[in-house]
C-alpha cells in the first residue's frame, strides 16, 4: 500500500504528507485510489445512495482535516477512511434508529446495498441478525458484513472465486485445486492475496482488525 | 516449532475456513505442535485471534448474502469527486486555527516549530493565569489546608502537562461547550493525560463533574474533575482508561448525577 503507484500518485504515505500542506491534487488521487470503496460499504450499509454520498464527502473533509492524525506506519489509509466513516454511518444508523421505523423505499430499486441495509434501518431480520438483537450491535455487524461484501466485489474475479468456494461451499483447498483445475499452489496464493485484501479492509472494524491508528505508542491517542 | 514456522502454519490454516474452525480439537500430530507454541507465544495467539476475527466476518457476509452471486461493484457517482474537492477547497485552511474546532498538536517534528511554540506558549499562559487566579481564590477559602492541598496537587498537574508537552509526541485538542465556546484543553502523550479548563463552577454537594469517553453511543467514565481556584482539572495516567481517541470517539466532561435524564455533555473533544 506505501509503494509508488504506477500512475505516479506515490503511496499513502506521501499522499498523506501532501495533504497536510493543503495539496489538493492529494486529496483527489486519495479518493480515486479509495472512493469507491467507501462508497461501496456505505451504499450496502446505508441503503441509500444519497445519504452514501453525503457521508464519502464527510470521510474525506475529515482527512482534510485531521490528516496529521494518519500515522502510515501504524496502519492503511483505506483501514483508516473506513473507520472515519464507519462511525459517520452508524452515527446515521442511531439517528434514524430514533425515527419512526418505516419500510425503507430503496427496497425495489434492485441493487445490492438497497436490499441489505435498509431493513437493519426498519428493525427487520436481516442475515443472522434478529430483531431482538441490540441495535448497535446489529448495526455493526451489518457494517462489517457491508465492508466484506465491498471488499469481495472489488478484489479480482479468480480471487473471489476461491473465497466463494471456500465460504460459501465449504470446500478445502484441495477440493477447489480439482474443482478449477488449478494447481494447489495457485489456489493458497490466490487465497492468501483475497485474505490479505480482507484483513486490510477490516482493518479498523473493531471486534475483527488490529486497530494500529488508535494505539498511543504511535502517537494516536491512549487506549 | 519455531515462530517463523509456526507464523507460517497458522497462514496455512487460516486458508481453509473448516481445519480453522475445527483447529482447538484437531487430533493431528502438527496441530498438536501448533497448539504447544501457541502455549507459549502471545504473538501467534493474537495472529490466530486475528485470523479468527477475519474468518468469522467473511462467514457471516456470505451467510448474509440475499445471493451467492458476485456482489456489485458500487461505484461512486462522477460528480461527488467535484463535490468534495469544492468542500475541501471551502474548507478553513487548517483546524487548528479555528477556534471552535479541535487544536491539534502535531506529533510530526515536520509541522512548523512557530505552531508548536504558539501552543504551548498560550497554554503556559492559560495555565499561569489559571493558577493566579485559583491563588486568589484559594486565599478566600477559610480552610488553608484545604486550597494549599488543592493548589499541591494542581502544581503535579502542571508538571505532567509539562511533560506531555515536551514529549516528541503529544497531542492537544480543545474543549468545546455546548454553543461551540472553547472551554479547555485535553492533552495526552503515550502515559498520561492532562484535562484542563477554566470555565466550570465548582460543582454543588454531592455532584461532580463526570469525565468519559463515547464511542458508537456507549459512554464510560474514566475519571472526575478536580479543583484548584477557578481552574478544573483531571490529570493521571493513560492506563486504566481503556479508551481510544480514533476519530468518531468523544471525551465529554457532564455534570453527575444528572439532574434528570441523560447528563448533558458541558466540555467535549471530538476527535
Amino acid at each position: 500500500m506505501q509503494s509508488e503507484r504506477p500512475d505516479g500518485s506515490g503511496g499513502d504515505a506521501e499522499l498523506i504528507s501532501r495533504i497536510r500542506g493543503r495539496d489538493e491534487d492529494a486529496l483527489a488521487a486519495v479518493y480515486d485510489r479509495h472512493a469507491d470503496a467507501i462508497y461501496g460499504s456505505l451504499v450496502r450499509f446505508l441503503g441509500d445512495r444519497e445519504s452514501a454520498e453525503d457521508v464519502v464527502q464527510e470521510t474525506y473533509l475529515a482527512l482534510w482535516q485531521r490528516a496529521h492524525q494518519f500515522d502510515p506506519r501504524a496502519g492503511t489509509l483505506l483501514g483508516w477512511l473506513l473507520g472515519i466513516a464507519r462511525h459517520k454511518a452508524i452515527d446515521r444508523f442511531r439517528a434514524a434508529s430514533r425515527r419512526p421505523k418505516i419500510v425503507s423505499p430503496w427496497t425495489d430499486r434492485g441493487d445490492e446495498g438497497a436490499r441489505e441495509a435498509p431493513a437493519i434501518l426498519a428493525g427487520q431480520t436481516v442475515g443472522t441478525a434478529t430483531a431482538d438483537d441490540d441495535p448497535e450491535d446489529a448495526a455493526a455487524r451489518e457494517w462489517t458484513r457491508s465492508v466484506v461484501r465491498t471488499a469481495l466485489s472489488t478484489m479480482p474475479d479468480l480471487e473471489r472465486q476461491v473465497l466463494q468456494l471456500a465460504y460459501d461451499r465449504g470446500l478445502s483447498q484441495s477440493e477447489i485445486a480439482a474443482r478449477l483445475g488449478w494447481p494447489l499452489g495457485t489456489v493458497k496464493t490466490r487465497t492468501r492475496r483475497a485474505l490479505a485484501s480482507m484483513r486490510e479492509a477490516l482493518t479498523e472494524v473493531p471486534d475483527v482488525g488490529p486497530t494500529p491508528n488508535a494505539h498511543p505508542q504511535d502517537g494516536h491517542g491512549p487506549r | 516449532m519455531d515462530h517463523a514456522e509456526a507464523h507460517e502454519r497458522l497462514g496455512d490454516l487460516a486458508l481453509d475456513p473448516a481445519r480453522l474452525l475445527q483447529f482447538d480439537d484437531d487430533p493431528a500430530t502438527e496441530a498438536s505442535d501448533l497448539r504447544a507454541h501457541l502455549a507459549t507465544c502471545e504473538e501467534c495467539r493474537e495472529e490466530l485471534a486475528a485470523l479468527r476475527e477475519t474468518d468469522r466476518a467473511i462467514r457471516d457476509a456470505f451467510a448474509a448474502a440475499v445471493d451467492t452471486g458476485p456482489p456489485a461493484i458500487l461505484r461512486v457517482p462522477p460528480n461527488l469527486k467535484d463535490r468534495v474537492l469544492a468542500a475541501a477547497r471551502e474548507d478553513p485552511p487548517a483546524a487548528f486555527e479555528t477556534a471552535a474546532a479541535p487544536v491539534i498538536v502535531d506529533p510530526n517534528p515536520a509541522r512548523p516549530r512557530s505552531t508548536r511554540r504558539w501552543l504551548s506558549l498560550a497554554l503556559a499562559a492559560a495555565l499561569v493565569a489559571a493558577i493566579g487566579l485559583g491563588g486568589v481564590l484559594s486565599q478566600r477559602l477559610t480552610d488553608l489546608g484545604v486550597a494549599r492541598a488543592e493548589l499541591g496537587e494542581m502544581t503535579e498537574a502542571v508538571a505532567m502537562l509539562d511533560r506531555i508537552l515536551t514529549a516528541e509526541k503529544h497531542v492537544v485538542v480543545a474543549l468545546v461547550t455546548a454553543d461551540g465556546t472553547p472551554g479547555g484543553v485535553i492533552a495526552w502523550n503515550r502515559e498520561e493525560v492532562v484535562v484542563l479548563s477554566t470555565s466550570l463552577d465548582r460543582p454543588p454537594d454531592g455532584r461532580e463533574y463526570a469525565c468519559w469517553m463515547e464511542e458508537n453511543g456507549k459512554r464510560w467514565k474514566v475519571g472526575s474533575m478536580q479543583f484548584s481556584g477557578s481552574t478544573a482539572y483531571w490529570a493521571g495516567p493513560l492506563e486504566g482508561w481503556g479508551a481510544s481517541f480514533d476519530p468518531g470517539t468523544r471525551f465529554g466532561v457532564s455534570l453527575s448525577p444528572p439532574a434528570g435524564g441523560d447528563p448533558l455533555p458541558i466540555l467535549v473533544a471530538e476527535f
